[in-house]
């Protein structure tokens, strides 16, 4: 599940030609501050990963970093 | 005092009258340097002598002036809208309080709800942050040393702040959205970080100013506007003396349709779902399908396309694009659009398919 949702964040950072602060993604990493992602490319994020598990991330709670996103996901 | 954050610079009143006095400001500030500008103009060959006397011409004269609205940044389509003064600052609340407010505004400069969040702060002599387009870590610290205690913006900017958002921010007594529908959950959320503020839901647009309020995602018409607003064929209609328009009170029909389409709760409240005029509104912008898909097709090896909306928890609806072409991707697509078009205007998800859904009646099939 951590490998897909890596998968799906390369693919949206490398399609939105963003250049994310940090070399490593693990569940610290922020979405906004680290990855970079504005409102646009975190709506996207959420598409994405509906798309990929069912799940909208933003529907109960406000989602800060990749460890938030998994805990939605289990 | 009134203040202004664009790179770190501030503004005083004393220094918002001397550049209405210069006609000009010295420095380039972005939010600033709209209102200098609308300031200017409601002005015209009146020379103030004091920030008080302009505030009374304001008032004194709101039946007659009016200043006109580019409505580009947040619709599809540029157009300039004449708003009256009157309907501008209809629902301005003079502050008699020794209590001064302090305002937090996330809402871009020229957009209609951020000149009447100007005027409420201006009339009453209060100080506002200009929080649109700064880093939202910044936010933070203006929320938290300069005590907001009014944040008024849209729903999606209220997302993007409270993902952002470490600690508590008990000075803000009143968060006021509007412009996007908003969620019951993003209502919730928010008093997780803005534990002493009362929540107000504005249902506003640029043709009409701010018309309903609530606390909840649900709307009521008041009795004092029974007679001027009704519910016809599932939208809401408007009585043409509420437009801040001109141009749109000249009309023949006394009532102008929103286009707004409401969802009734019971037999009083109501919510609204959508627009049926084709349009999508996404993070309080307004996005034509059919201009997206033009801008589309104007980039090399696009053969066909369909735009469309999907509902989304974070921007309210998110635009997406269906794409048919030779030797294109999604990647490349959006780098051509960057340099044609704005980032609102870039479809969020696009994909390249080899045909599209198509209805009985042989249309694209258009889901909003």
């Amino acid at each position: 599940m951590k490998d897909k949702l890596i998968k799906i964040i390369l693919n949206l950072l490398n399609e939105n030609n963003l250049k994310p602060k940090t070399d490593e993604i693990n569940e610290n990493t922020t979405l906004t501050n680290d990855l970079g992602l504005d409102s646009f490319a975190l709506a996207q994020l959420t598409v994405e990963i509906e798309s990929e598990f069912g799940v909208d991330i933003f529907e109960n709670i406000m989602v800060h970093n990749v460890g938030d996103i998994l805990k939605q996901l289990k | 005092m009134i203040f202004w954050i664009e790179n770190s610079k501030f503004v005083s009143y004393d220094q918002l009258l001397q550049d209405i006095k210069k006609g000009k400001s010295q420095e380039k500030i972005p939010g600033y340097n709209y209102f200098l500008k609308l300031m200017l103009e409601l002005l015209e060959g009146y020379n103030p002598n004091s920030i008080d006397e302009i505030i009374k011409h304001f008032i004194a004269n709101k039946d007659t002036l009016s200043f006109e609205i580019h409505t580009s940044g947040t619709t599809s389509t540029s157009k300039s809208i004449e708003v009256r003064m009157e309907n501008c600052i209809r629902h301005v609340k003079l502050n008699t309080k020794k209590e001064k407010k302090v305002w937090g505004m996330g809402y871009p400069a020229g957009s209609f709800a951020s000149t009447q969040v100007f005027f409420q702060s201006f009339i009453n002599r209060e100080t506002i942050f200009y929080l649109f387009g700064m880093n939202f870590n910044c936010s933070e610290k203006v929320l938290s040393q300069h005590e907001i205690t009014n944040l008024t913006c849209t729903p999606t900017f209220l997302s993007m702040l409270l993902i952002h958002l470490k600690s508590i921010q008990p000075s803000v007594k009143k968060i006021t959205t509007g412009g996007e529908k908003i969620t019951e959950n993003l209502i919730q959320l928010s008093k997780n970080k803005f534990i002493n503020a009362e929540y107000i839901n504005i249902y506003a647009s640029t043709e009409t100013g701010s018309l309903l309020y609530s606390n909840t995602e649900f709307f009521s018409i008041p009795d004092k506007y029974k007679h001027l607003l009704k519910i016809e064929g599932g939208t809401l209609h408007v009585q043409k003396s509420l437009l801040n328009s001109i141009q749109e009170n000249e009309q023949e029909s006394e009532w102008f349709n929103t286009n707004d389409i409401v969802e009734w709760i019971d037999h009083s409240q109501f919510r609204f779902v959508s627009r049926s005029n084709g349009y999508l509104n996404t993070g309080g912008y307004r996005i034509s399908p059919s201009e997206i898909e033009e801008t589309l097709l104007k980039i090399n090896n696009i053969i066909d396309v369909h735009v469309y909306g999907k509902p989304n928890s974070l921007l309210g609806t998110i635009v997406c694009a269906d794409v048919i072409g030779k030797n294109i991707d999604s990647k490349n697509i959006k780098k051509e659009m960057m340099k044609i078009t704005d980032k609102q205007k870039i479809p969020q998800v696009i994909r390249v398919v080899e045909s599209f859904e198509h209805v009985s009646n042989g249309k694209k099939r258009l889901m909003i």
